[in-house]
């Protein structure tokens, strides 16, 4: 990835949350990321080649949106914090 | 479409879990850090109390008198862990201020985007990416964030400790008028108060930070499993794929 300072689980995940309730565009994502445009264009890439976000075209302007397999792994994520708090509580 | 109505529900229901968790850690934080300010006020309303009974000879007489050389001693050491502790709590301040304010945003937005019950959560990832920027900038060879927290633990323990000892058995002004004495034992209690609580907040946050610290390599996993995968293959592997 482009961004040294920020790692990949960081990225990924966040821009998969992001496009999960809504289709977000790729400026939308620029900002809120905050990273740079070829970062983000990099991370797009990767998880469109991985089928983790959908591109979809609404009046000329691209936008993304999380797919299935994309909440699943989003869904992993959480879960592995959880079950690793809960481990812990636990102990 | 049951089945997706399903697996819909299981993502709410690990983000909403997961955001009660962050909540209360940011909850932690944020008591934390109240106190750190309300604790920076009364050591400097000691300060300025002490300072004054310096200046008019309130304090010093007294203790000189009781103690001698070791009287004027304890009161120029009185003075510098006073300093210390005002300042290293200032440091604590600037220290935690910075990833509350975002903490507080990323949750905020989480709260926002969940107007309905059974909608999706947004801004759980940024609190985690927050914690994870927090613990790598303070995280070098050879300082971790953990070291630091416990270093901030210790000099909590002891600059307030020093004070709340040195001013419990010297700062016993018998020349001091009532309303100064009245003034003095309350802000005493306040400052025990706070630093007994902020004892106890640090060393929470000590330990959370000591699991976040054994989290993150598994969200690196979780990053690397991600790169194992193609398009075609099953949603989550486990093993290499082959070359």
């Amino acid at each position: 990835m482009s961004s040294s300072r920020r790692s990949k689980f960081e990225i990924w995940s966040e821009v998969l949350e992001f496009c999960l309730r809504t289709k977000r565009t790729q400026t939308w994502l620029l900002r809120e990321t905050r990273l740079k445009t070829s970062a983000i264009r990099e991370t797009l890439q990767f998880l469109l080649s991985r089928n983790l976000i959908e591109q979809v075209n609404e009046d000329d302007i691209t936008k993304y949106r999380t797919t299935e397999r994309g909440e699943e792994v989003l869904k992993r994520f959480y879960t592995l914090v959880n079950d690793y708090f809960d481990l812990n509580t636990s102990k | 479409m049951e089945k997706i109505k399903n697996e819909k529900n299981g993502l709410i229901q690990s983000q909403k879990s997961l955001y009660i968790r962050l909540k209360r850690i940011n909850q932690l934080f944020k008591i934390h850090f109240s106190s750190l300010i309300l604790f920076f006020l009364l050591a400097a309303g000691f300060a300025i109390l002490w300072a004054y009974l310096l200046f008019t000879g309130q304090a010093s007489t007294g203790i000189a008198q009781r103690y001698g050389l070791f009287g004027t001693i304890v009161t120029i050491f009185m003075t510098v862990v006073l300093s210390l502790l005002i300042i290293q709590i200032g440091i604590q301040i600037i220290f935690y201020g910075l990833f509350i304010i975002r903490g507080n945003r990323s949750l905020k937005q989480a709260k926002g985007s969940k107007e309905k019950e059974n909608t999706l959560y947004d801004g759980i990832v940024p609190f985690i990416s927050n914690f994870y920027a927090f613990f790598n900038r303070f995280s070098k060879e050879k300082t971790t964030l953990v070291k630091l927290v416990r270093t901030f633990l210790f000099l909590n323990f002891f600059s307030g400790f020093f004070v709340i000892l040195l001013s419990s058995r010297f700062l016993d002004p018998v020349n001091t008028n009532f309303l100064i004495n009245i003034f003095r034992v309350t802000l005493f209690l306040s400052v025990l108060c706070f630093w007994l609580m902020n004892l106890i907040t640090s060393s929470k946050i000590k330990k959370e930070i000591v699991k976040w610290e054994k989290l993150f390599p598994k969200l690196e996993e979780w990053a690397q499993e991600l790169e194992r995968l193609s398009s075609k293959n099953s949603i989550l592997i486990d093993e290499e794929e082959p070359q």
